[in-house]
Order: C-alpha cells, then structure tokens, then sequence
C-alpha cells in the first residue's frame, strides 16, 4: 500500500518536474560549474517514503480499518502496584535466575561516527569527526581544524534506518590551508564514504554532488530530515569566495545512499 | 559575586535535599520494574518477594512500576491450573527493568521470565526509540516496515534497538530472511516522539497466536536544531601574501593591466601633442 502510494509521488514528480523547471518553481538551481545529482524540486520530499502518517494524541485505542486489517497495536497501560520499594534478599538458593535477554546484533546498533574515510579512484583518505550542534545564530558549528569533520548531533546516527546523517567540514582555514573537506569536490557518482566508530562502520554510495547557494540552504529541509531513506548528506562551502565577507556564497553538497 | 551566589545556592541544595531526606542517586537507589506478562490466552497470579502484585493478569497487563531495591528477589506466577515458575530476579541500582512472563522455545514446556533493561537515554526531538524483543515461539524473525526489512534477524530471547521518526508504521513479522509468510501483522504500530516504544512479540507461530505487548516509557529529548547556514570555509591561507592578498594573483595581475590600460588610454586621449 505505502510503496503504491511512493511509486504514485515519484509518477507525479517525474510528472511535475519539467512542468516545474518551465515555469521556473525550480527551488534550488543545480550550478553547472560543479554538480551533478537528480533534480532538487519540492517534489522531492514527497517521493521519500515516509511513515503512514503523523502520531496523533492517545493510542491505546483499538482502531480497526475499514477493511478490518491491518489493526492498530495496543499500548498496555501498566497497572500500578504497591509503591514501597521491595527490599532486596540474598538470594533463594536453588532458583533458576531469570535470564537477562540478548543484544540481536550489537555491531547494527547506530552509532555517532568518529571517522570518516573517502575511497574512490583508487585513493582512500579518512578524517576525525568530532560532534558538531547548531549555533545559537543558527550556523553550524564546526571543527576549528580543518582536517576534521563534524557530525551533526541534531541528525540521524549512521546506521539508522532512515534519516539524513549530516557531516560538515571547513574547506579551507586562512591559518591552517586546505581542509579534509577539500577532498569532497573529488567525489564521484559510486564512490564510498565510510563512517565509522572502532568496530562498528556503516558504507555511504556517493549519489549526488552540487553547489547551492548558502542562502538556500534552509529551504533543502530534506538534507536535515529524520525522515526518508538512509542516507549521508556530505556539506562544506564552495562557489565563489568574498574576500570583504571572507566566506563563500555556496555549499558544497555530496549525497550518498547507506549500503546494506 | 557570581561565584559567592553560586556556593551559597549549592549550599542550600545540599540543604534542602538533606532535610527532605532525597538522598542524591547512589548505590541505594531502586530499580525501576515493570512485570509484564505475555503469556497469550492465560491469566496468572504474579507474586514479588512472596507478596502477591495482580491477582489475575490476563494477557498483555504489565503491572508496575515496582521499586526494588538492588540485589536479588523473587518472582513467581501461578496460573488457574496451578503451573508455577518462580526465578530469581537481580537488578542493579537506577535501572530500568522489564521482566516478561512468555512462552519458551518449546510450548510444551512452562513459561518462563526472561528480563530486558529498558534503554531510558536521550532521544532527538521528533524521533522515538523502537526496541522489538522476541519472547515468542517463532523462528528467527525480520521485522519489515511496508515489506522493507527495518530489524533484522532476531531469535527468541532477543532484542533489537533502533531509533525512527514518530509516526504510524505498518509492521510484519516473517521468518528471517525470508518474503513470508508472515507470522503476525501487517498491524499499525504507533512511535511517539520522546518515548521508548517497546514491543515485546508472543504467541505461538505455528498456532497462529501471534500478538505483542507494547510498553511505551518517557525518555529525554534532546533538541535538533536544523542549521540555517554551514560556514564552512574561511578562504586561502594568507602566508602567501602579497600574492596571497585577499585580492589574489589574478586580481592583481587585472589591477596592474587595468592601470597600463589606463595610462596607455590617457595618452591616447591627450593626443599626439
């Protein structure tokens, strides 16, 4: 039912798109000096699949469909017992002990990266990624040095079934030169991004690259979305450098879609 | 004086708490319990420490929270035709505990009671924590989400933890890695913002008794500001300098034509004489 209802939102964009383009409505104009990757239209969103709906209020009701199935899971409401707490004994000897229950896979849990690595044309580089929030101004608060990245703790972990996981990195420092970041505009439709934390690493196929203006980034609201599929939203800047302003006027964007 | 304020508040803090006897977290806290009992189509009597809790708890009925003190204790469940299991049961200080009464592997064995710890950590807003256990007589299980497999491969006495967005997911449960049959579902489960949703699966595959309980606990939120800009570049280094002036090389280099230009245009203009 839920991928009849994508396959029908990805038909109307597909639809929609050079309707969109004509008439100008596109929201974010790919720059042709460095990019590459689907159209950015609103449309966009809405092929991603989402969750039936939105919660709404109370849900320990019964809420059969007209068809009768699929039902609704009830959430049992605990029945309170006595309140003073139960002093603890040393033990009956001869009871079998309640069996505490299992991890399935403890190396899938999502985890907050602490490397990043690039593979591709034959070359392989890794950063360190520290945890970044959002600036009381509302910027993205990055890593002071340049050969880190930062991930966004406001976004999804790697590993997580749906989701944007964000990492962003200076480009370049007027101190310290180029930036790990640097290395994104490299990056290549198939190539892998790797993120990961000891063990445990969660593989990125690079799916899109382009330039957006900085001004728009807040309106790409999916880049920063719990919802939709997996995936890695690479940000850096990029464009054309102000040297009065000392910033640039874009955004270097890399997308990539999780592997299983 | 900033300082001063600050001692004498935590000064008073540690007042107050002494004198309303709240002792701060230590190793005497109590363990948070939920007794939960998920054995389909029976009611049992639930007993903690010899101390009967619920009489009659039919299917799905969680009773707690219970405070237990850490350490061991006992807990038993009778049902109407008098089958007994009782285990002991150790919890650690401060945690949070599920003690599920379910089927074993083999249904014609009695029940037993196998304990989860309810993962009670921060959450982004907008997003729930989901944990699936499988306290079912089922083989290994995928958990799909509109027939995409979310949770993979989950055998019984097993939990899996993830976090999603809140919403309403139409869930199923197959035999792992496999397209079906199901064994439950497609059933609508609900994943608020803010909450640990727990599903404990039960019921017997084979019997086509299939259900689940759902536990839903507060946790945390932390806040996920969406950024309105990524400053991320400073521009060259400027070691370099002049040529690495914010100007650049190339900007220079124009300067320096634009005034050649200028001068050779003034000439011009002057005339030859």
């Amino acid at each position: 039912m839920g991928s009849r209802r994508g396959v029908r939102a990805a038909g109307l964009a597909l639809l929609l798109s050079p309707v969109l383009v004509l008439g100008g409505a596109v929201l974010v104009v790919q720059d042709a000096r460095d990019g590459w990757g689907p159209a950015r239209t609103g449309a966009r969103t809405e092929a991603f699949r989402a969750p039936a709906t939105e919660t709404t209020g109370s849900t320990a009701t019964t809420a059969p469909t007209p068809g009768g199935t699929p039902r609704r899971l009830v959430v049992s409401r605990p029945r309170a017992a006595a309140s003073t707490p139960f002093a603890a004994s040393t033990g009956q000897p001869g009871l079998p002990p309640v069996s505490r229950g299992r991890a399935a896979h403890p190396g899938r849990v999502p985890f907050a990266p602490t490397s990043v690595r690039f593979v591709g044309g034959g070359a392989s580089s890794a950063a360190a990624v520290d945890r970044v929030g959002t600036g009381d101004d509302g910027s993205l608060g990055l890593p002071e040095d340049p050969r880190r990245m930062g991930w966004w703790t406001g976004g999804s972990s790697a590993g997580a079934p749906y989701g944007s996981v964000v990492l962003a990195g200076h480009l370049d420092s007027r101190s310290r030169g180029p930036g790990f970041a640097a290395r994104m505009a490299a990056l290549g439709r198939g190539d892998v991004v790797v993120l990961a934390d000891g063990d445990r690493q969660r593989r990125y196929r690079v799916s899109a690259r382009y330039l957006l203006p900085r001004t728009r980034l807040s309106e790409l609201t999916a880049l920063f979305s719990h919802r939709g599929p997996s995936r890695l939203v690479l940000l850096t800047c990029g464009g054309d450098y102000d040297p009065v302003a000392r910033a640039y006027s874009d955004n270097l964007v890399v997308e990539a879609t999780s592997l299983p | 004086m900033r300082a001063h304020f600050e001692m004498v508040a935590a000064g008073l803090l540690a007042t107050g708490w002494a004198l309303l006897g709240v002792p701060p977290a230590t190793a005497a806290e109590p363990a948070e319990v939920y007794l939960v009992q998920g054995v389909e189509g029976g009611v049992w009597s639930l007993s903690l420490d010899d101390e009967e809790i619920a009489a009659d708890a039919a299917e799905k009925e969680i009773v707690g929270p219970l405070a237990l003190m850490p350490g061991s204790h006992t807990v038993s469940a009778v049902d109407a035709d008098g089958a007994q299991v009782t285990a002991d049961l150790r919890v650690a200080a401060g945690e949070s505990v599920d003690v599920v009464l379910h089927r074993p592997v083999d249904p014609t064995d009695d029940p037993l009671f196998t304990s989860f710890v309810n993962d009670l950590s921060p959450v982004r807003a907008g997003t729930g924590r989901l944990v699936v256990a499988h306290t079912a007589v089922a083989p290994p299980a995928d958990i799909r989400v509109d027939g995409e497999v979310l949770l993979a491969d989950v055998a019984s006495a097993e939990e899996i933890s993830t976090t999603v967005p809140t919403g309403v997911y139409p869930v199923d449960i197959v035999p792992a890695s496999t397209d079906g049959p199901t064994v439950m579902g497609p059933v609508d489960l609900t994943v608020q913002g803010g909450r640990l949703t727990r599903v404990f699966a039960i019921g017997v595959a084979s019997e086509g008794s299939m259900d689940a309980v759902v536990q839903v606990l507060r946790v945390p939120v932390v806040d996920a500001v969406v950024p309105r800009d990524v400053p991320a570049g400073e521009g060259p280094p400027r070691t370099s300098e002049p040529w690495g002036s914010p100007v650049g090389a190339p900007g220079l280099l124009l300067i320096g034509a634009a005034a050649v230009l200028a001068v050779v245009g003034l000439r011009n203009l002057r005339g030859p004489g």
